[in-house]
């Protein structure tokens, strides 16, 4: 091989079996090194956050996270080969982004052959975009159940029901629940589009609320309303958002 | 089979009419006429009976001659000869028994009152005879439409069954694919554990193959069934799969539909188990309850996983099954907490 550049290496998996597996078909490529092993989606989230990998080998089906909601709450961009044993839409979604995965069970040459491009693809700086294709995957799961927050390395899952409100501030979102706030990377308006709108509703340019926390309504001026939860936080309401909640109390 | 001869209530109501217009007749008779009614009942009586079952015969021919495919030309000439013959034969019989009953001497002669009446009485019998014929198309088209309504059922009970088959062939196809993931991982590093999960990996699947295919199993083979399942599934976990059994030896005898408990333990696994990074034990309870079986699998869940909102496809084909099955008689409980998913089976008991 012309190319001497060393791919560093996560696979994740939450079987061991499967763990030994990818260990022994990666034990013949010199240019491969695996520099952690994880048995769930916490850990492969901290470990890319550690290890900023070259290439991940990623099972989708894991505990606590899955393989799409790891790449959603990473910073680094490593390239990525999704392991899987059967998963309709997760093949459909590599598809559509020209992902390379592997099918459980699959061959030594199976593995081989998507190291290979992998690397051809290195050099040509043609990178595959995983956070594309993760926030893609989400979508596919709609209305959103639940918010992954990251916390330096601790990841925060936050229930979907368990949202109080959701505030825009500048590039983030500040999610209210249970009487704390998390701040997430996140435009306000995916957001809207991803919550169930029979529960969630954004009532103001800012916010969206979630409708089963609301105490009362009162007129503030002519064209504006606040909502008052019922913790009594009062929270700004536009005529629309008005208009909106309207249709559903 | 005829419809009247072959059943022994019709055929007694069928003679009880016409022993009754019999009786109407000739008591109509004996009041204009002053004659003796009893003995013109002896003498009259039998031959009704006689006509009556002679009639009956007309059935045969409706059945040969099917109302649908008989051009009318053809049809109606066959019926008035028969009708004909039949009366004529009936006449004829009647004339010598009449002179037999005369020959005691009993009253006035009998065959006198009769003799100026024998052409209405001939045209009459025809009549009834091509009357009794229409009711025997009657008769044929209603159990004609009976039979297709029978046909119907049948046809969708067949349906019924055929989806109920297809509803217990279902075991995750990720099971297998993970399975033989795990087996080609095995082959080198421990064959010798390799090969004994692809004995149970056959076994397993020879075994649901042959349950499937009965409509009851004694639970002992569901149960045989679940441990080979959850061996398999103890190699992929490995540690973190534990499993808790608590059967009553009474309760392995017990006839269960095939298939009802493994896609429960399955439904374990894969949404309990699976998604813990830790694992936890699956605990797997068989109970009789007086002429009832309880059944009940309880496993931890993971707490930060939403419920999903649709109950498995897996469980959702028990419940169905199970209420095509037991009517009303199975109940499905179903306790779904933040830490534990626990499920409740409770089944009568069929005796045999």
């Amino acid at each position: 091989m012309k190319n001497k550049h060393t791919l560093r290496t996560i696979i994740v998996d939450d079987e061991e079996p499967a763990l030994a597996l990818l260990r022994e078909f990666l034990s013949t490529h010199e240019e491969v090194e695996i520099v952690a092993e994880c048995r769930n989606g916490y850990e492969a989230v901290k470990a890319i956050g550690d290890y900023k990998p070259d290439l991940v080998i990623l099972d989708i089906q894991m505990p606590k996270l899955n393989g799409f909601e790891v790449l959603e709450l990473i910073d680094h961009q490593p390239a990525v080969i999704f392991a899987t044993a059967h998963d309709q839409y997760a093949i459909k979604a590599f598809e559509i982004h020209a992902m390379d995965y592997l099918l459980k069970p699959f061959s030594k040459h199976r593995l081989d052959e998507a190291i290979e491009e992998l690397i051809e693809n290195l050099d040509k700086k043609k990178r595959i975009k995983v956070h594309e294709l993760a926030s893609d995957a989400r979508m596919k799961l709609l209305p959103l159940e639940r918010i992954l927050v990251k916390d330096g390395p601790a990841v925060h899952i936050i229930p979907a029901e368990k949202v109080d409100f959701i505030k825009a501030e500048d590039d983030y979102i500040s999610i209210r629940t249970e009487g704390k706030s998390y701040l997430k990377k996140a435009r306000i308006y995916s957001l809207e589009k991803e919550l169930d709108g029979k529960t969630f509703v954004r009532i103001h340019r800012s916010y969206i609320l979630n409708i089963e926390r609301i105490a009362k309504i009162e007129l503030y001026s002519k064209d504006s309303r606040i909502a008052i939860l019922k913790d009594g936080t009062k929270l700004p309401v536009s005529r629309a958002g008005y208009e909106k909640l309207k249709k559903l109390l | 089979m005829h419809p009247i001869l072959s059943n022994k209530r019709y055929l007694f109501l069928y003679l009880t009419i016409w022993i009754f217009i019999c009786l109407l007749i000739d008591s109509a008779y004996a009041v204009s006429h002053r004659t003796q009614l009893l003995v013109s009942l002896l003498s009259d009586v039998p031959l009704y009976l006689l006509y009556g079952l002679i009639c009956l015969s007309s059935y045969y021919i409706c059945r040969f001659f099917p109302l649908r495919t008989t051009k009318w030309y053809i049809l109606l000439p066959i019926l008035i000869v028969a009708a004909f013959i039949a009366s004529g034969v009936t006449l004829l019989l009647g004339d010598n028994w009449i002179q037999f009953i005369d020959s005691f001497n009993l009253s006035t002669s009998i065959i006198k009152i009769y003799e100026p009446w024998v052409l209405g009485i001939y045209g009459i019998l025809i009549l009834v005879f091509l009357l009794i014929s229409a009711i025997h198309y009657v008769i044929i088209a209603f159990e004609q439409s009976k039979e297709i309504e029978r046909r119907t059922l049948e046809l969708q009970l067949l349906a019924q069954d055929a989806e109920l088959r297809a509803l217990r062939a279902q075991i995750d196809p990720h099971f297998l694919f993970n399975s033989l993931n795990s087996i080609s991982a095995l082959t080198t590093v421990d064959p010798e554990k390799a090969r004994s999960m692809t004995i149970l990996l056959g076994d397993f699947f020879r075994k649901s193959l042959n349950l499937s295919a009965q409509k009851y199993i004694l639970l002992k083979d569901e149960l045989d069934l679940i441990s080979d399942f959850l061996t398999i599934e103890q190699i992929r976990f490995g540690l973190r799969l534990k499993v808790k059994l608590n059967i009553e030896d009474i309760c392995k005898k017990v006839m269960v539909p095939p298939l009802i408990l493994q896609p429960l333990v399955e439904n374990a696994v894969r949404h309990g188990i699976a998604h813990l990074i830790e694992g936890g034990t699956i605990e797997i309870n068989c109970r009789k309850l007086g002429n009832r079986l309880s059944i009940e699998v309880k496993n931890p869940v993971e707490p930060e996983r939403p419920k999903s909102k649709s109950t498995g496809l897996g469980l959702k084909n028990v419940q169905l099954r199970l209420s095509t099955l037991y009517a009303n008689e199975a109940h499905v409980e179903i306790e779904s907490t933040n830490s534990f998913f626990h499920i409740k089976i409770n089944l009568p008991i069929f005796e045999g």
